[in-house]
């Protein structure tokens, strides 16, 4: 006997194709990185115990996002012109004892003391953004060597960086065929012997590394997002960006502020030497190759690991899934640490 | 720019969305300027337009996108409105190459919550330095922690709230401290989302005086600790709005920022009063371009603070805050659903007295046409009943297996749903439902079979923790300060029953647990040998994760309900860790881990799990995998659309609750910008549950089909009309 919906097919409803948009580091560069921990966190939702590894750039980040506001007079128009740090650095000693007192003074539930500078008070405001986020400094002397950072960076380069500063956080976005790409690139910056055109600017994105601690693997991965981040500037301005800095900010540290650039601190990239046609469109050809593997994992709920190849040894110690993971060490596994 | 006429020649192409849209659609989207009143029945698109309104300012009108902002209700949906608008708009820019210039990720789009964050630290507001953004878990520690209202001792005050209180048994007593402090929380919220003056509520005495010094108390507590939830998020960016700085972002910036003119809003009907009075603030500069989009018989969330008075009365609204009237357009074209279905949703929300009285539904409400391409003279509205109860799961059962998956209507289970009022696998709930379904060799997934602390990998996971850092089971001996065991104390060790259970099952596993337990219980009491009342170098969500590494939770990470639930246990001890209290520390003597640790791991976090309950998340995006027949309650169906849609559990309704009792009980106290209509809690609680059938009713595409014995159709207030014998001979039963 027929059922009662005996003859009915269910067919799909017709109805938008609606693109999912992908970010260069969380999503392509995140999966590349690791599938497993990719779908762990992004699409499964863990929280991460390990944000300690967040808390340096971040803080990075977010601190000369406020240091440029503050030499543009976005929030208080009397800041205009100004450097956060005044010019001034302020010696490790006496930064150790005002967070000291701040420290106390927040947990007495008391406003801290007057900061020593705008940047000390810029740090202080991101960092209690952050703790809300469950990512902390893991050390004193880790929060003192951001700020002794941050401040030589602000005398070094904020006199010169500063004025050329067209727009920060800069966010770029593109249509591909299956998917939307955007990005969101820290600085876009006037070329100091260049007029106005898109075709004069530069893209700057700051890394809180050194080079020395980089390996082949880190390198190939900026220049990939480097390469994505200059074709996006294209297809918005028509042009490719005069060239793209990546800044190693480890790279100023050591007991005085620098009195020059250190030679290490930049890595620049144009078409000389890497945003050549070519470069570019395997970049492009990569990020589409990595969306489609996205999409398949999201489709079979299948992560997979990463290839030992792929990832750096460094990625794999701080990754809260390596206890079963098949891939550190050369596809040995970690042992278990008890606890 | 480009002309209107080609604008919408573009989207209507297979580039963008491949049809054109209908009378009403476009003239919400055409609509000049002044506030929008965008009424939008089920499956009418009203997405659909309000993403192609904004891209209309943007290509048509050359509007900034800095001067658009658009929210919507949930994390997913806003996200799903970005995705839409960047296909758009690359539709556009691909047959227009002089729209290349328009960048749509420079438009504020998000929640009301991440818009207010993001906006307030853009713009270093004073008010919202330096603090910390509690999420709800958080918000519920920090009351416990350092509110007045989870101390207060008055049993009489909290029978005076006992309507906020989950699961209080002995009324003879106060309730437990996370029980006062979760209900402490819901009252705090709900003063300032309801915008209630605190004065008023002093001077009316007894007990709401009581609770007006307490809410004070909180919010200095608040300040002094430079923390701020959710609620007073919503309220400092309204306070925001009326600052100079605010006047910033509305009026913009001369040669830096464009002025804050167009807001869109998604999901209108779910707003609260504080919300709508930011919404009218944002658009408070002539012609007040504020556009709303919602369907007030589509409002579900009450119980988080929404209510649909905003959306109902947003004529009153404007006429209030901005002396103009708006334009009203209604969506009534459905092209979702069988136009049987159609009929039958509109009978049903029609059938109802108390949806008919003034301020329930939004005046001179239209019904829905179907306008779907799923025609057909199959009962697409069909009653499978059955005389017994106990009955109706395998009959249900047996019609997706043997009917509908071997005749070939559908290919895979995941194009049917089961929505019910509760998902959980209890003989009251959708117990029976799953014995049916595993029994017929039907696989499920329903994320919420459990509560969450009844769920086994959680009590597992978290016994296997107790394990680890309590090896002589201290926390036996922690005795509140009247000497009796605290109630968790038996929870726990029912978790440590459920893993030895689990563990009997699968022997072969055990050895891992056993093992991993074993050696970390001799490694802690040397870290603490060595470092004698110190910090030792890890935390309790670092433990977590190794435990996750071992069978059987390594196996149970496959299972997608599974693994969506210890996902969310790391995301709560992410919250526990937020406050700083999850690093394990030694004792003063190095033998064992601080008692002062234990004692408020166990007092503060776990008989937080225990005793506050675990809502479920709300803005869950759901993603049922291929092959797995969905079991999910009415609200989490919200959004969705299925061929097949199966409502059961017809016979139960819903309670008076707390959020029903709290909106009539502050009315005297708030702030209303215009008159509302008060209804009766029990009234209130009647209209929500005919809006939750209509929105499990209006799911269906293909098919609806109602399951339930005649009683329990005939007896229930809601279900499916009050006129059950017009229901019995119009539907056909299978």
């Amino acid at each position: 006997m027929p059922g009662p919906f005996s003859g009915v097919v269910v067919t799909p409803l017709p109805g938008p194709i609606v693109k999912r948009r992908y970010s260069v580091t969380q999503d392509i560069v995140g999966f590349r990185k690791c599938p497993r921990q990719y779908g762990s966190v992004h699409v499964h939702d863990y929280a991460p115990a390990h944000q300690t590894q967040l808390y340096f750039g971040t803080v990075l980040h977010q601190v000369l996002d406020r240091c440029h506001g503050h030499f543009h007079g976005v929030t208080d128009p009397h800041t205009k012109g100004t450097l956060p740090g005044g010019g001034i650095v302020v010696p490790d000693s006496d930064l150790e004892s005002y967070l000291t007192s701040a420290d106390a003074a927040f947990k007495a539930g008391s406003p801290p003391p007057p900061p020593p500078s705008e940047i000390v008070r810029y740090f202080l405001e991101v960092e209690n953004g952050l703790k809300s986020q469950g990512i902390r400094a893991i050390t004193r002397d880790q929060r003192v060597r951001v700020i002794r950072l941050l401040q030589y960076f602000d005398k070094l380069e904020g006199p010169t960086l500063y004025p050329r500063v067209r727009d920060t956080e800069h966010r770029l976005q593109a249509d591909q065929t299956t998917h939307i790409m955007h990005g969101v690139v820290d600085l876009l910056v006037d070329d100091p012997n260049g007029g106005s055109g898109p075709g004069d600017c530069e893209i700057w994105d700051y890394k809180g590394t050194s080079r020395v601690v980089m390996t082949p693997s880190d390198l190939q991965t900026y220049r990939f997002q480097m390469q994505v981040y200059a074709k996006l500037y294209e297809l918005k301005h028509g042009i490719l960006p005069k060239q793209v800095v990546i800044y190693l900010l480890s790279e100023l540290d050591g007991p005085t502020c620098p009195t020059s650039r250190p030679v290490n601190a930049t890595l620049e990239i144009s078409v000389s030497n890497g945003l050549g046609s070519a470069d570019i469109a395997a970049a492009m050809s990569e990020f589409t190759t990595t969306v489609a593997a996205i999409e398949e994992a999201r489709l079979l709920n299948h992560w997979p690991a990463a290839d030992s190849a792929c990832i750096s040894d460094q990625d794999c110690r701080i990754c809260d899934f390596r206890w079963d993971c098949p891939t550190p060490n050369g596809g040995k596994g970690v042992p278990l640490r008890y606890p | 720019m480009i002309p209107l006429a080609g604008f919408h020649q573009i989207l209507d192409g297979a580039s963008g969305r491949g049809y054109p849209l209908n009378g009403s659609q476009r003239t919400a989207v055409d609509h000049p300027s002044g506030p929008l009143w965008l009424i939008a029945g089920p499956g009418s698109g009203k997405s659909e337009v309000l993403v192609t309104r904004a891209l209309r300012l943007l290509c048509v009108d050359g509007v900034d996108p800095r001067s658009v902002l658009m929210t919507t209700f949930t994390v997913k949906a806003a996200r799903n409105l970005a995705d839409r608008l960047a296909s758009y708009m690359a539709a556009l820019r691909t047959a227009e190459p002089s729209l290349t210039a328009i960048d749509v990720s420079d438009l504020r789009i998000g929640t009301i919550h991440s818009l207010c964050n993001d906006i307030l630290q853009e713009y270093r507001y004073p008010g919202y330095q330096n603090v910390r953004l509690l999420d709800q878990v958080e918000q519920h520690i920090f009351v416990y922690l350092y509110s007045q209202i989870t101390k207060h001792p008055d049993v009489a005050f909290w029978r005076f709230f006992d309507y906020v209180v989950p699961d209080w048994r002995d009324k003879n007593y106060v309730p437990s401290q996370w029980k006062r402090g979760k209900a402490g929380a819901e009252l705090f919220n709900h003063i300032v989302e309801d915008v209630v003056d605190i004065a008023q509520m002093k001077s009316a005495g007894g007990y709401w005086s009581v609770l007006a010094h307490l809410y004070e108390q909180y919010v200095q507590a608040l300040h002094s600790r430079y923390r701020c939830d959710f609620a007073h998020l919503q309220q400092r960016f309204l306070e925001f709005l009326q600052q100079p700085t605010g006047r910033q972002l509305l009026d913009g910036v001369v040669g830096k920022t464009p002025c804050l003119n167009y807001t869109l809003v998604d999901e209108y009907q779910d707003t609260n009063p504080l919300q709508e009075r930011i919404y009218l603030a944002l658009a408070g500069r002539s012609p007040h371009n504020l556009t709303v989009v919602g369907d007030d018989d589509q409002a579900l969330y009450r119980f988080r603070g929404g209510t649909v008075a905003g959306m109902v009365n947003f004529d009153k609204a404007c006429n209030a805050g901005f002396g103009v009237s708006p334009t009203p357009v209604q969506l009534v074209d459905n092209y979702r659903s069988h136009s049987n279905i159609v009929g039958f949703f509109n009978a049903y929300i029609d059938s109802f007295v108390e949806m008919r009285r003034p301020g329930v539904r939004a005046p001179g409400k239209l019904p829905v046409i179907g306008k779907s391409a799923i025609t057909g003279t199959y009962p697409a509205v069909s009653w499978l009943t059955r005389a017994r109860a106990a009955h109706l799961p395998d009959a249900v059962a047996l019609l997706l297996r043997d009917h509908l998956m071997a005749d070939g209507v559908i290919s895979d289970y995941s194009q049917c749903v089961l929505l019910v009022r509760s998902a959980k696998d209890s003989p009251g709930n959708a117990g029976p439902y799953l014995t049916a379904f595993n029994a017929r060799g039907i696989p499920v997934y329903n994320p919420r079979s459990k509560t969450f602390m009844e769920a086994e990998e959680i009590q597992c996971l978290l016994a296997v923790l107790v394990h680890t850092i309590d090896w002589n089971h201290t926390f036996t001996t922690i005795r509140l300060p009247n000497g009796n065991t605290p109630d968790w104390v038996a929870d726990v060790n029912a978790w440590i029953t459920a893993l030895d259970q689990a563990l009997a099952a699968i022997p072969t596993v055990r050895h891992q647990v056993d093992d991993y337990v074993s050696k970390s219980n001799v490694a802690l009491q040397q870290e603490c040998a060595a470092k004698p009342d110190k910090f030792l170098d890890v935390t309790l969500h670092e433990i977590l994760f190794r435990i996750l590494s071992l069978e059987p939770f390594r196996t149970w990470r496959q299972d997608p309900a599974r693994n969506l639930r210890l996902g969310k246990l790391t995301r709560l001890f992410d919250s526990y860790h937020s406050f700083n209290l999850d690093s394990l520390r030694a004792d003063s003597t190095g033998t064992s881990i601080d008692p002062a640790f234990m004692g408020r791991f166990f007092q503060t976090f776990v008989s937080y799990l225990v005793d506050a309950g675990i809502d479920d998340d709300e803005d869950e995006d759901v993603i049922v995998p291929q092959g797995y027949l969905p079991v999910m309650t009415i609200h989490q169906s919200k959004g969705l659309e299925f061929p097949f849609v199966i409502v059961a559990q017809l016979g139960d309704k819903g309670r008076v609750g707390a959020a029903q009792r709290l909106e009539h009980e502050l009315a005297p106290f708030r702030n209303d910008l215009y008159p509302r209509s008060a209804q009766p809690p029990a009234d209130l609680a009647i209209e929500d549950d005919i809006r939750l059938l209509y929105v499990a009713y209006s799911r269906a595409e293909y098919a609806l089909i109602l399951v339930a014995t005649p009683a329990q159709l005939k007896n229930h207030v809601a279900v499916p009309s009050r006129d059950y014998a017009a229901f019995r001979r119009s539907t056909q039963i299978i």
